[in-house]
């Protein structure tokens, strides 16, 4: 019951800051005079009009979704793995050479194929780090951040020489072959499969985190990993095993983003996908249901900013610069929250905070 | 390989080298004071747009800078309000402000512009360049060290400027303290958050000076995401130099170096990915070699335990 009540408190917050962005942005639009409702009405009919505008806003946000549940499963086992990003890219051009050079496979060998591909070289990017900081107790946060960098300009490399489309004027890998599609959810609206991924891939994230051993270890970690160690967990090898399955859900963002979607690699492809990502599980708070609201919000603004800039002539880049207030409003929100509180939550919400 | 091409790429390393010694002092002072400032990518950005729009508006590189640093100064009050004042998460404050610069400097620049992708005008002043007589007539220095936009010799002269700031005046002592010894530091009276505002604001200041280099220094325009993870790069060079300017400063003239190298071998046509790698894969071998060499010199069992610190305080 008390939780009911946390969860509803923690909705009624969620809903006014997202209000408070709302109003922030028509204060921006009315600033450069153009018609906020009028703005905002064309995003969201643009967003999810019609079917096939919920087509898209489900193919936008499957890649979201999984690069959120990457940093999710890291930071909830008190280990952060920012490179999604890197990961994702290492994972999308493992899976776009599998696709395009092998040739004569048949589709339920090829497809699975590209998948193994990417979540092994997503697996053994995020691995790099996690055994850094296991081992040698290397700071993740730092390694993912300067891997990202390392990854973007190996994949960079590979898909600019080695691999590179040479009817195309830079950057891709040539298009990957039908066996190694991903097939159409619903063909005549658009609805690609990756949404079927990234969905599963949350429930049973979800389940592995609140209903098995390891999601109770993983939780015990994040908490406090010395009561952990003391209770008997061995916190490496938990943590070890954390950063892989983070690393196989961004090589499987990288598989659905080729396969399902782009058909194709190119440079810096994760692009809006990594941060992103990272900027979703922390106001999901790690929690995978959340992660699949907060990415289908994110995708709204995204895909609604077209129609906000045809219909209302506001410029499209405005989403941006409101999902970045909304992520400020959420953060500074928990000290409006901490405000109201008595005073011993104080101390407790402090230590969070400080950890 | 003949002695024009070296000293061309040394040139260019130098001047590639400048945007992070300005930024990493910047960082390297937030770091020290305990909030690594991972947007310095975000604040240089925000710097490079507003100088060039400050430059277009009044036909002066000096109100470029000042537009510039007055920016990143407001862009720095708003990460210490989340960081210092509601005691936000700084990985999540720094992530959220690099994605509202990149966002708010492409969606200004159509507002004031109205262009998109990038924007030069011959309204926008450059910051002069410096021409050193006397050097006209040693050759090799000549070609080094002559010519440079102005902000490359002043970010030399920021470098011991820093070096004194930080291990011969008080401040230096207290942003450590205030990084790794927060309390200690207040029971001596000293407000620590006042040393943390100092910190950020300084570390805003050096990231607005970065920025307005980059856009007005030498191309005289505003590109979209400019700073193409220079930020990242100074911040590496942070990392990697600790809390020394001039160790500091030695790390960015090694990557500003790689990043010469890789623009002269990119025209010969040879990949130049993996120059572009080096700066990021030496600081992470260096963190290995550093983390290695401390876990064997502590083995008890209460430092072998994994903590929870989100964050280096310094070294």
């Amino acid at each position: 019951m008390k939780k009911l009540q946390k969860s509803t408190n923690s909705l009624i917050s969620i809903v006014g800051v997202f209000l408070a962005t709302m109003i922030f942005g028509a204060l921006i639009i009315l600033m450069i005079g153009k018609d906020p409702l009028l703005a905002y009405s064309a995003m969201f009919s643009y967003a999810m009009g019609d079917v096939s505008a919920i087509a898209n806003l489900m193919n936008r946000s499957m890649a979201l979704i999984l690069s959120a549940l990457c940093a999710a499963v890291a930071s909830n086992a008190g280990i952060y793995n920012l490179g999604g990003k890197g990961q994702i890219e290492l994972g999308a051009i493992a899976a776009a050479v599998v696709g395009y050079k092998l040739v004569g496979l048949p589709l339920y060998i090829h497809l699975p194929l590209c998948i193994l591909a990417a979540v092994v070289m997503g697996i053994l990017g995020a691995a790099i780090p996690g055994y850094m900081r296991v081992k040698w107790k290397v700071d993740e946060v730092i390694s993912t951040i300067m891997l990202n960098s390392v990854f973007f300009m190996f994949t960079s490399y590979l898909a600019n020489y080695p691999f590179r489309d040479v009817t195309r004027w830079s950057g891709t890998t040539p298009p990957i072959l039908d066996s190694a599609t991903l097939p159409y959810l619903v063909k005549s609206i658009d609805l690609r499969s990756g949404i079927v991924f990234a969905l599963v891939a949350a429930a049973i994230i979800y389940w592995i985190l609140n209903y098995t051993n390891q999601g109770y270890r993983w939780k015990m970690i994040g908490l406090n990993p010395r009561f952990a160690q003391y209770g008997g967990v061995n916190v490496g090898k938990d943590q070890m095993k954390a950063m892989v399955l983070s690393g196989f859900l961004s090589g499987l963002a990288g598989a659905v983003l080729v396969c399902g979607s782009n058909y194709r690699f190119w440079e810096a492809i994760a692009g809006p996908y990594g941060w992103d990502g990272v900027l979703i599980a922390m106001l999901a708070k790690n929690n995978p249901i959340a992660i699949v609201a907060v990415s289908f919000v994110f995708s709204i603004f995204k895909n609604g900013a077209l129609g906000m800039e045809q219909v209302a002539s506001v410029p499209s880049d405005l989403t941006g610069v409101l999902l970045a207030a909304l992520i400020l409003f959420i953060t500074g929100r928990e000290f409006v929250s901490i405000l109201f509180r008595r005073r011993k939550h104080v101390i407790l919400v402090d230590e969070e905070v400080k950890q | 390989m003949n002695l024009d091409f070296i000293l061309d790429v040394l040139g260019t390393g130098l001047r590639m080298a400048t945007p992070f010694i300005l930024a990493g002092l910047g960082g390297l002072i937030s770091l020290s004071a305990g909030d690594l400032n991972i947007s310095l990518e975000g604040f240089m950005l925000i710097g490079a747009f507003f100088a060039v729009l400050g430059s277009y508006l009044f036909e002066s590189y000096l109100v470029g800078i000042a537009f510039a640093l007055m920016a990143t100064v407001i862009y720095g009050l708003l990460f210490g309000l989340f960081t210092i004042r509601l005691k936000a998460d700084v990985f999540v404050v720094g992530i959220a402000l690099n994605l509202l610069a990149s966002e708010a400097t492409v969606f200004f620049s159509r507002l004031f512009f109205n262009v998109r992708g990038s924007f030069s005008d011959p309204r926008i002043q450059g910051i002069p360049n410096i021409h050193i007589a006397f050097l006209d007539n040693v050759p090799i220095l000549d070609q080094l060290f002559n010519n440079h936009s102005a902000f490359v010799y002043i970010s030399w002269v920021m470098i011991f400027i820093f070096w004194l700031l930080i291990y011969r005046t008080p401040y230096g002592f207290y942003f450590r303290a205030a990084g790794e010894h927060p309390e200690a530091l207040g029971t001596t009276g000293i407000q620590v958050n006042k040393i943390r505002w100092i910190a950020n604001v300084i570390c805003s200041v050096m990231c607005g000076l970065a920025g307005a280099h980059l856009s007005l220094g030498y191309l005289k325009m505003f590109v979209e995401d400019m700073t193409a993870g220079r930020g990242f790069i100074a911040l590496s060079a942070v990392i990697f130099g600790g809390s020394n300017p001039i160790t500091m400063a030695i790390t960015s003239l090694l990557f500003g170096l790689a990043e010469g190298i890789s623009l002269r071998i990119q025209n010969m046509g040879i990949p130049s990915q993996f120059t572009l790698m080096l700066p990021y894969l030496t600081t992470i071998f260096a963190l290995v070699f550093r983390a290695v060499r401390k876990s064997r010199k502590s083995t008890t069992l209460l430092t072998s335990i994994a903590t929870n610190e989100p964050e280096t305080k310094g070294e």
